[in-house]
């Protein structure tokens, strides 16, 4: 069990559970007054996949996952893989960040707004009406602003608080919404604190504003949170030793192969969420003082990693190809049929080869060094299409050499077979996708 | 073809290469470390020799009946888990030492966590690439000479092919020895006549 | 003098054949305990793995006999490419002293060791 990665869903649990009853009472009241479709149910999808969230990191904490490690102790150890010093500050401006969305933003407002629910109504006259505007480069926000003279226990009192959004936002209609029904001279019923009956609100319905609030924070306190935290989420209570590798599961029959390093949408999404965080932290630069040359520094990173990301997003206009494999293993001496389809414009493909690949993979660890090299035992070409004219859809079969070494991974050595699909398309990404098969010995 | 079991910069003989004092020794070291009692650093840039020195003192303060304890850092997994920060902090005493290969790799934390409870064993040695995080016991550097040293026990061989192969790697990789030693793979490993 | 043999009838296996074996050994004092173990390590570029497949205790006597026998796995075959060598052998160890023989066996299907890259070819 991890105390620290627990704690950390419980809390992330709780709140995402307690946004999406509020949100799911809101969205029920409206349904059954008429006001709203019952389509409206399919926004509580989005707190609700914050919950699951929850729920399986609280999961994988308490419950923990397989390593496959045996338990003795021996000086010489292997560690789960952390992050540095440099890391946890940058992400925890984004953690702080999106926690204080999230909290401040939506989640008092929220309980403010429940909490109201239960107070006193008071006979209330609207003084003063009126949708204020921010004015600024980057976008208009609005507010309504709403003042309101209001008699409780005989007491005149007055509240310029109409709800408990504090936030201005660029929606301009819903701000608009609240004062048309607030003119001046209208009569109301205020909510007002029993307690302070200095704090009174006109209306104490749950806004859209509050759940999109949330979700916003949540991405950045997620983002954050995983870069600060990861150190501890990552310390397990097992100890490792020698890793013994699980036996892998002989799947019989055709399999679509999969991609050995997710592919081109796994890599766009990481690429993606990375150029977000990293342009958005220099963009924040260039708005400070910040000296020209860290500027700079920051600038140029940010225009490789740009790159990059637009690679990877061109990339996935690609033409995909989908394998088929009679079985996911093969004997050596042995074969296997391969069927293959392209997805998108294949035209596009100037040059096409399917390649069966055995590599070596040897890792030393030394100091504070780890160096993986590789070196190609085995290249056979299973499909090659050197002119252009790509089929949308092929079948090759695969000869498996007899004397060779079969699929093997120990933990610092590795024997892999792969299936190479390369494919040259003109000033565009190349095709280059591997897939790992598994050799069974003779 | 050489195989990989035949290869002379084989990594089972990389690791077994002693380190090659120039101007001191393990001695004059654990003279230095017995006045900074028993807290103390090897620095040095990278393949300079700082794990093999590390496991040469670790080695010899087991065979003095010290109940030593080894923690490897690398910039694959930078982290403890906590039951190895429980294996070295737990049950010290002053015949407890303490080894850290990557100190400089830790989070914070988990640093001045072990620098705070191994104060109750018997000392905290590290390598490292920095100077504040212990005092200096030795500061490891190489040398051409320390290379060709190496080279002829390797090899068992003492020619001039060799010899300025040798050099001129050392310069390429900066004094790095440990990427000299791999280059040599690659290259042994294409036949001897490349060499 | 210490001294252990380990006898084979042959040194060349297939995978999943039975090796049988004897060993025998006179040691300067009594052990605490004699293994004797079938294993595999690696050599080459990377750090060097090991697993021991089997391992059977025999009497812990200053001097004696006794037969072994091991099933051997479907692999990983005894092979040899750029990067990694894997060796197979058995070994006989005597505790405390450490003293100890070894003994390389071939373990593949072709009753040789494995080359890799001897048929780099295109269909």
């Amino acid at each position: 069990m991890n105390i620290f990665s627990g704690l950390f869903f419980v809390i992330w649990t709780v709140f995402s559970g307690f946004m999406t009853v509020m949100f799911a009472g809101s969205i029920h009241k409206d349904v059954q007054s008429g006001s709203s479709s019952s389509w409206m149910y399919v926004i509580l999808l989005f707190p609700l996949s914050f919950v699951l969230i929850g729920l399986w990191g609280l999961y994988t904490s308490f419950l923990g996952v397989k390593s496959g490690f045996s338990k003795k102790i021996r000086p010489k150890t292997e560690f789960a893989k952390g992050t540095t010093l440099g890391v946890f500050f940058f992400g925890l401006p984004f953690f702080v960040a999106g926690v204080g969305v999230m909290v401040f933003l939506s989640i008092v407002p929220v309980v403010k707004s429940v909490l109201a629910m239960g107070w006193d109504r008071a006979p209330a006259e609207v003084t003063h009406s009126q949708l204020k505007t921010n004015y600024d480069s980057d976008g208009n926000t609005y507010k309504a602003d709403v003042h309101f003279r209001y008699t409780y226990e005989g007491q005149v009192y007055h509240s310029k608080t109409y709800d408990f959004q504090i936030m201005s936002t660029s929606g301009e209609k819903g701000h608009r919404k609240k004062v048309d029904s607030a003119p001046v001279g209208s009569l109301h019923d205020a909510y007002v604190n029993p307690w302070n009956p200095n704090e009174a609100v006109l209306s104490v319905k749950l806004s859209w504003v509050y759940l999109f609030t949330f979700i916003f924070g949540a991405i950045f306190a997620a983002v954050g949170g995983a870069l600060v935290f990861s150190p501890f989420f990552k310390m397990d209570k097992g100890e490792v030793a020698t890793k013994t590798l699980p036996k892998p599961k002989l799947t019989p029959g055709p399999v679509v192969l999969r991609c050995r390093y997710g592919g081109p949408v796994a890599k766009f999404i990481g690429l993606f969420i990375f150029t977000i965080i990293w342009d958005g932290v220099v963009l924040i630069l260039f708005k400070q003082d910040a000296p020209v040359w860290f500027k700079g520094v920051f600038g140029f990173f940010a225009v490789i990693i740009t790159f990059a990301f637009g690679h990877s997003f061109l990339s996935l206009f690609n033409p995909r190809p989908v394998l088929q494999a009679s079985s996911k293993h093969a004997r050596l001496g042995g074969s296997l049929n391969l069927n293959w389809k392209m997805r998108g414009q294949v035209q596009k493909i100037e040059s096409f080869t399917i390649t069966l690949i055995g590599q070596e993979e040897a890792t030393y660890r030394r100091g504070t060094d780890t160096y993986t090299d590789r070196a190609v035992f085995h290249q056979q070409v299973m499909a090659e299409y050197p002119h252009g004219n790509i089929p949308s859809m092929g079948t090759c079969a695969i000869k498996i050499p007899r004397v060779s070494m079969h699929t093997w991974k120990s933990q610092n050595n590795k024997i892999l077979w792969l299936i190479k699909v390369n494919g040259k398309i003109r000033k565009w990404p190349d095709i280059n996708e591997e897939y790992e098969i598994m050799i069974l010995p003779y | 073809m050489i195989r990989p079991k035949d290869n002379p910069f084989a990594a089972h003989r990389i690791d077994k290469l002693a380190y090659r004092f120039r101007d001191d020794s393990l001695a004059d070291m654990k003279e230095r470390l017995k006045q900074s009692s028993y807290r103390g650093a090897i620095v040095g840039p990278y393949g300079s020799g700082k794990t093999t020195l590390l496991e040469a003192l670790s080695r010899d303060f087991k065979n003095n009946g010290y109940d030593v304890r080894c923690i490897f850092v690398n910039s694959d997994q930078r982290n403890f888990s906590w039951a190895q920060l429980g294996y070295v902090c737990r049950n010290c005493s002053v015949k407890t030492m303490v080894f850290i290969d990557g100190a400089d790799w830790l989070p914070r934390w988990q640093w001045m966590l072990i620098k705070h409870f191994s104060k109750k064993g018997g000392g905290l040695i590290i390598a490292c690439h920095r100077r504040d995080y212990l005092p200096v016991i030795k500061e490891c550097t190489t040398s051409s000479a320390v290379l060709q040293d190496c080279l002829e026990e390797l090899t068992g061989q003492t020619d001039g092919h060799l010899q300025q192969a040798g050099r001129i790697l050392f310069k390429k990789h900066s004094g790095n020895i440990r990427n000299v030693f791999r280059e040599l793979y690659f290259l042994a490993g294409q036949g001897e006549k490349k060499l | 003098m210490s001294e252990i043999f380990i006898n084979l009838r042959q040194l060349s296996f297939k995978p999943n054949d039975e090796i049988k074996g004897s060993v025998h050994w006179v040691l300067d004092k009594e052990p605490k305990d004699i293994a004797v173990r079938l294993f595999w390590y690696t050599r080459g570029r990377g750090t060097e793995d090991l697993s021991i497949v089997g391992s059977v205790s025999v009497p812990p006597k200053q001097r004696g006999e006794a037969d072994f026998h091991f099933s051997i796995p479907a692999g990983p075959y005894t092979f040899s490419g750029k990067l990694i060598s894997v060796i197979w052998a058995i070994e006989c160890v005597a505790n405390p002293s450490d003293e100890c023989a070894r003994q390389e066996i071939t373990v593949s299907p072709t009753g040789e060791e494995i080359l890799l890259g001897q048929d780099y070819d295109k269909t």
